[in-house]
């Protein structure tokens, strides 16, 4: 009787969201009748998306990773470095690697020192751009090989690389949340780190392992913006991790932690690629659209307590209902 | 007589629950009145009411017989109630006197700048005139648990109520203590104050209270003057139906050792703490507060590292470090907090079972979790439990008390446990599913389950466990066979009045 | 837990700021010339300032993350105003406005029910944007206005400007944290905030009240600030409200809210102004130092997290 979550529309407001956010933009700028418009935004949400997939991990255990935009930005020049070496597939496994190392890192502060998550990551975000700028002496660094330009900017099929990617993480992150023992355990840590302990389950362990996959994720995002952009510096993408917590916000994860959906994050940055697409259609100051997005993050901080608000109550009633139904049936 | 309480037809619905349905009575001045009832019978809500915390969807509120409109915590103090609830509400870094004074710390008159002397000096005086000892400069964080209850009540005393309002204040108390209580409610009554008392336990009641009024699913089902009540009669007001006592014939007795502990040691909480436990046999642990008695268990869990001792499982020694060390050893452990430490709120019943063997149940070298074998667990224990729920994906955190200490049960169950160790298995449940969880205790002890249990309900220790071992000040005080022993032996022992029956140390 | 753990969280600062004093005097032997310890102190003056408010924020179990961009928009409306209003009505504007901005914190947090943290992270963006947008993204420069310079060059009572403000700050916030209601409350709130509603205390406008006072000795801040580098820019003060929590929480100001340490955040806000000096000294480039600042904070949160588990431990 339960059905398969991803048709359940009401878990998906955030694509109505999105339709209707489309459906405006068509009406007041031809621009959105443009398939390539579509795609375009596609393909810029897939670079937010991909580390929202490993923040969305993090957010539900209950944790922050602030760090991930610096974090981003010391993979994305490592990748810039090597890939010239290494050739795409091991490029591709060395950042993944890099990154989860770097996670790692963060997280055996928060585990093993017992930093609380956001400070820590503060911290981090500092330490891992000054590493970006003394590796690099604060210039940016290319790469030569033509080739590494089309993972972030060719088409497979019609479809944007990166969106490709972004499709099979989202898969890949939706099935370790959901089938495998470490997405329980994930979402139990989220739910009660008492009860957790008394499962059995080693609490700093996990979550060590979550801020490695937030590394992982980061790490093929470097991967994915540095080949966008041709290069990468030790400045760039500052901000970054406020899109990416964005988007696992607005996707309706909670910040209080236990329950949140990988498939929503991703849709979430579709929507913000649509309105930052939408606010230089419009051309809206550049400087407004920080203001801007600053509104839309505040709007969903305070939706998911209003939305968690109304939601129970509307869960308690239908529980309450099904519970009768049950009773009388017995 | 001028009626100091007077509720007409109150009536609170939540989305889907009725917590109180037209209910009405009146307590006259001065006097102390019991409110009964088994968890969810609506108690707690009536006293929001009053409290100024919820607000009636129909009915009134008469205070001293005027009409009351109470929408707020102010509004109630205003009209001359206070309330002390169950949970704590002070303020750790604070001092005794700071937290007394919060809302109304004397200042300078031209300057918001404090005056600790008269501060000092106020909170002194009432403390003193309640005969507590405390002192008004201390920080309430130094205080121990007993003592920060007396402040809890003496804050809702500082505002010289005429209506105070108390859910279940001897929770954490000790007996001495209790008794100062008493005194205090005893000379309330004497100035002509009215007490509303909220309490679970049969002796408080009777010792207290002049009249009872008992709830039961929202609804009052009578009011009473004490004197005319025993327990059995207002247990049988509660439930509606005549409660099954249960017996503790217990299989027969085995003769093989399930557990075996001594000299467990763990500074500051328990000391050279010995003994054997049969299979199959359930063995209850008494003692008060503080005694020790729940630091044991956990131990045997590996939830507190233990400083000195050793652990035999069928003659074999173990070291147990962690929990997963308890699992794999056979043990399972059922919290007393069921709410923080007991249930995974948001995940499912399925996924709440199926918890702590989910690296067991998972194919492909761990990584795919076999959803078909999580439902075979759950229908297993939804059959052996009598669990009751909507569906297998309802969220956890809507099923009533009883069903959720199932929901615990089942997942320590899961993982084919030979020892069950029990904090409290019938805290906060009502005495419906209190009778079925005796009956699975039974059940779990002829299948040749091993159960300790820690309860502060003696009754229920005697009814339940074949031996009773009591704890004081970290040290076993007595092991002592149900059968023969009242509650009179264990409270001897749990207070250290009388030494160990046992000399075989 | 009274003794040895309560007696070093108090005062471990004090030591550390002591032992690293010596360890740079020995290693550069410039540090305490009369000129650079007054250098000292005045490079001090502008976190110590926002770090006395913060005191305020943490103890009442809060952040506030916005502080950096309200530096970066004092700066800016200085730069803007000075010329027009004169040094101190433009200060006085930038004040109304840090208000006014601590409010919405206050406001979006008591109002909004969301916690300090995210709220101040989306506000740390609009503002700075709004900081930008002020400016359109250029530097606002202040010509050798000898209004403004009295902030950095002048003297109050023969004490130069940024340190008698310094002490200023100071003595008023330890006044306040010990002596008044609103003190009482912040660590009421901070220690157990349920348990603050419900005992009457005004939590709500406590904790708009607490998000004024870190705006403002922010804005106090970015008034020494815009008078040192004579010029407004919406870029400025990007990772200011790390130092400022470090400064805090090194100060011995408890993470998990009630216990602040007014005189620690002051003497942790040297400590940091003295390791910077003298990493300097020692020829250290800016990268590093940065690399130095984060490690630094790093080890100051893990001594936090230290010496709570002690305690926890003694219970």
């Amino acid at each position: 009787m339960s059905r398969p979550p991803w048709f359940d529309l009401r878990e998906r407001g955030i694509l109505i969201a999105v339709a209707l956010f489309w459906a405006i933009c068509a009406l007041a700028n031809p621009m959105f009748h443009e398939e390539s418009t579509y795609l375009s935004i596609l393909r810029e949400a897939s670079f937010v998306g991909v580390a929202g997939i490993g923040m969305t991990f993090c957010i539900i255990s209950g944790d922050f990773d602030l760090s991930v935009g610096s974090m981003l930005s010391l993979l994305a020049i490592a990748c810039v470095a090597m890939v010239g070496h290494t050739g795409l597939i091991l490029a591709v496994v060395l950042v993944t690697l890099l990154g989860a190392a770097c996670g790692t890192l963060n997280g055996a502060l928060i585990a093993i020192l017992r930093i609380p998550a956001f400070i820590a990551t503060l911290a981090m975000y500092f330490i891992y751009r000054a590493l970006a700028y003394i590796v690099t002496n604060g210039q940016p660094v290319q790469f030569q090989e033509r080739w590494f330009t089309a993972v972030g900017n060719g088409n497979l099929a019609g479809i944007p690389i990166p969106f490709v990617y972004l499709l099979i993480l989202t898969a890949a992150g939706t099935y370790i949340l959901r089938r495998t023992p470490f997405g329980r355990q994930v979402l139990a840590i989220g739910n009660s780190r008492r009860a957790s302990e008394i499962s059995g389950i080693r609490i700093a362990r996990i979550r060590i392992l979550i801020f490695a996959v937030v590394g992982a994720f980061t790490g093929i995002a470097a991967l994915l913006i540095s080949s966008r952009l041709w290069s990468a510096n030790s400045g760039m993408k500052i901000g970054y991790e406020f899109d990416v917590i964005a988007a696992v916000v607005l996707g309706g994860t909670s910040l209080a932690g236990g329950k949140g959906s990988v498939v929503n994050t991703s849709i979430a940055a579709v929507f913000f690629a649509s309105l930052n697409t939408a606010m230089n259609m419009f051309h809206v100051d550049s400087y407004m659209q920080r203001v801007v997005i600053g509104i839309v993050l505040l709007f969903a901080f305070s939706l998911n307590g209003i939305r968690s608000y109304v939601g129970e109550r509307l869960r308690l009633r239908r529980a309450a209902r099904d519970l009768g139904l049950a009773a009388r049936r017995a | 007589m001028t009626q100091a309480i007077e509720l007409r037809h109150i009536t609170k619905t939540f989305p889907g629950v009725a917590a109180l349905s037209d209910v009405s009575f009146d307590v006259p001045r001065g006097e102390v009145h019991a409110v009964v009832g088994e968890n969810g019978a609506g108690k707690s809500t009536l006293m929001k009411i009053l409290g100024g915390i919820y607000r009636p969807d129909r009915g009134e509120v008469l205070i001293d017989g005027q009409l009351a409109h109470i929408r707020s915590i102010h509004d109630s103090v205003a009209h001359g109630i206070s309330v002390v609830y169950q949970e704590f509400n002070l303020m750790p870094e604070l001092t005794v006197a700071e937290n007394l004074y919060a809302a109304d710390l004397p200042t300078l008159p031209w300057l918001p700048v404090l005056r600790r002397r008269p501060l000092h000096a106020r909170a002194g005086a009432l403390l003193a005139g309640l005969g507590l000892d405390l002192d008004p400069r201390a920080l309430v964080k130094d205080l121990s648990v007993s003592r920060r209850q007396m402040l809890e009540i003496a804050k809702a005393l500082r505002l010289d109520a005429s209506i105070l309002i108390m859910d279940e204040p001897t929770a954490s108390l000790a007996d001495a203590e209790v008794e100062k209580l008493y005194e205090i409610i005893r000379g309330l009554r004497a100035r002509g104050k009215t007490v509303l008392y909220i309490s679970h336990r049969m002796k408080e009641i009777f010792d207290v209270t002049d009249r009872v009024t008992v709830l039961r699913d929202g609804r009052r089902v009578g009011t009473e003057l004490t004197s005319a009540l025993t327990p059995d009669s207002v247990v049988r007001m509660m439930v509606g139906r005549e409660v099954k006592r249960f017996s503790s014939e217990g299989p027969a007795a085995s003769t093989e050792e399930a557990l075996a502990v001594s000299g467990l040691t763990r500074r500051g909480e328990f000391e050279d703490v010995s003994f054997r436990v049969r299979k199959g046999e359930i063995v209850g642990i008494a003692g008060l507060m503080g005694s020790g008695r729940e630091e044991i268990l956990k131990s045997l869990y590996g939830l507190l590292p233990l400083d000195s001792g050793e652990v035999r499982i069928e003659g074999r020694e173990v070291r147990i470090e962690r929990p997963e060390d308890a699992i794999q050893l056979g043990i399972g452990f059922v919290t007393e907090d069921r709410k923080d430490a007991g249930i995974f709120p948001l995940m499912s019943v399925r996924e709440n079972v199926s918890l702590n063997v989910i690296q067991r149940i998972a194919r492909l070298a761990g990584l795919y979790v076999d959803e078909r074998r999580e439902r075979g667990i759950l229908a297993e224990y939804t059959r052996f439990l009598n669990l009751r729920y909507a569906s297998e994906a309802q969220p956890v955190m809507y099923l009533s008390g009883g069903n959720q200490q199932k929901v615990l049960l089942a997942r320590a169950l899961a993982a084919r446990c030979k020892i069950l160790l029990l904090l409290e298995p019938t805290r906060g449940i009502d005495v419906g599913a209190k009778g079925e969880v005796y009956q699975l205790m039974a059940e779990l002890s002829r299948q040749g389950i091993t159960l300790l249990m820690v309860s502060s309900d003696l009754p229920e220790l005697l009814a339940v466990c074949e031996r009773i071992l009591v704890v004081w000040q970290g040290r076993i005080t007595g092991d002592l066979v149900a059968g023969q022993a009242d509650e009179a032996a264990i409270m001897l022992r749990a207070t250290g009045t009388q030494a160990p029956l046992h000399g075989d140390r | 837990m009274r003794g040895p753990a309560r007696l070093l969280e108090s005062y471990f600062v004090y030591l550390v700021a002591a032992v690293t004093l010596a360890v740079f005097a020995l290693l550069t032997p410039n540090i305490l010339t009369g000129a650079n310890i007054i250098n000292l102190l005045t490079n001090a003056a502008t976190v110590a300032i926002a770090a006395a408010g913060m005191t305020f924020a943490i103890t009442a179990g809060g952040f506030d993350l916005s502080i950096g961009s309200i530096l970066a928009l004092t700066t800016c409306v200085l730069g803007k105003l000075v010329p027009h209003l004169g040094a101190w009505g433009a200060v006085a504007v930038a004040l109304l406005v840090g208000g006014v901005l601590g409010a919405v914190n206050g406001l979006i947090v008591t109002r909004l029910r969301i916690q300090t943290f995210v709220a101040t992270l989306s506000t740390m963006i609009v503002y700075r944007g709004l900081a930008l947008i002020y400016t359109a993204g250029r530097d606002a420069t202040l010509y050798a206005n000898l209004d403004v310079k009295y902030f950095t060059a002048g003297a109050l009572l023969g004490v130069p400007f940024p340190i008698a403000l310094t002490l200023l700050v100071f003595l008023t916030a330890y006044a306040v944290y010990r002596w008044t209601p609103f003190g009482v409350f912040v660590r009421g709130i901070g220690s157990n905030q349920v348990a603050a509603q419900v005992s009457g205390i005004p939590v709500d406008a406590v904790l708009i009240g607490v998000f004024v006072v870190t705006a403002t000795t922010t804005v106090l801040s970015g008034t020494l600030l815009t008078s040192q580098l004579l010029t407004g820019n919406g870029r400025v003060g990007l990772g200011f409200e790390l130092e400022v929590i470090t400064a805090t929480i090194l100060g011995g100001t408890s993470l998990s809210g009630g216990r602040g340490n007014v005189w620690g955040t002051l003497v942790a806000a040297l400590l940091l102004t003295i390791i910077a000096n003298g990493l300097n000294l020692l020829g250290l480039a800016d990268p590093y130092q940065r690399l130095a600042k984060g490690l630094i904070f790093i080890v100051a949160l893990a001594l936090d997290s230290l010496l709570r588990l002690l305690r926890e431990r003694r219970r």
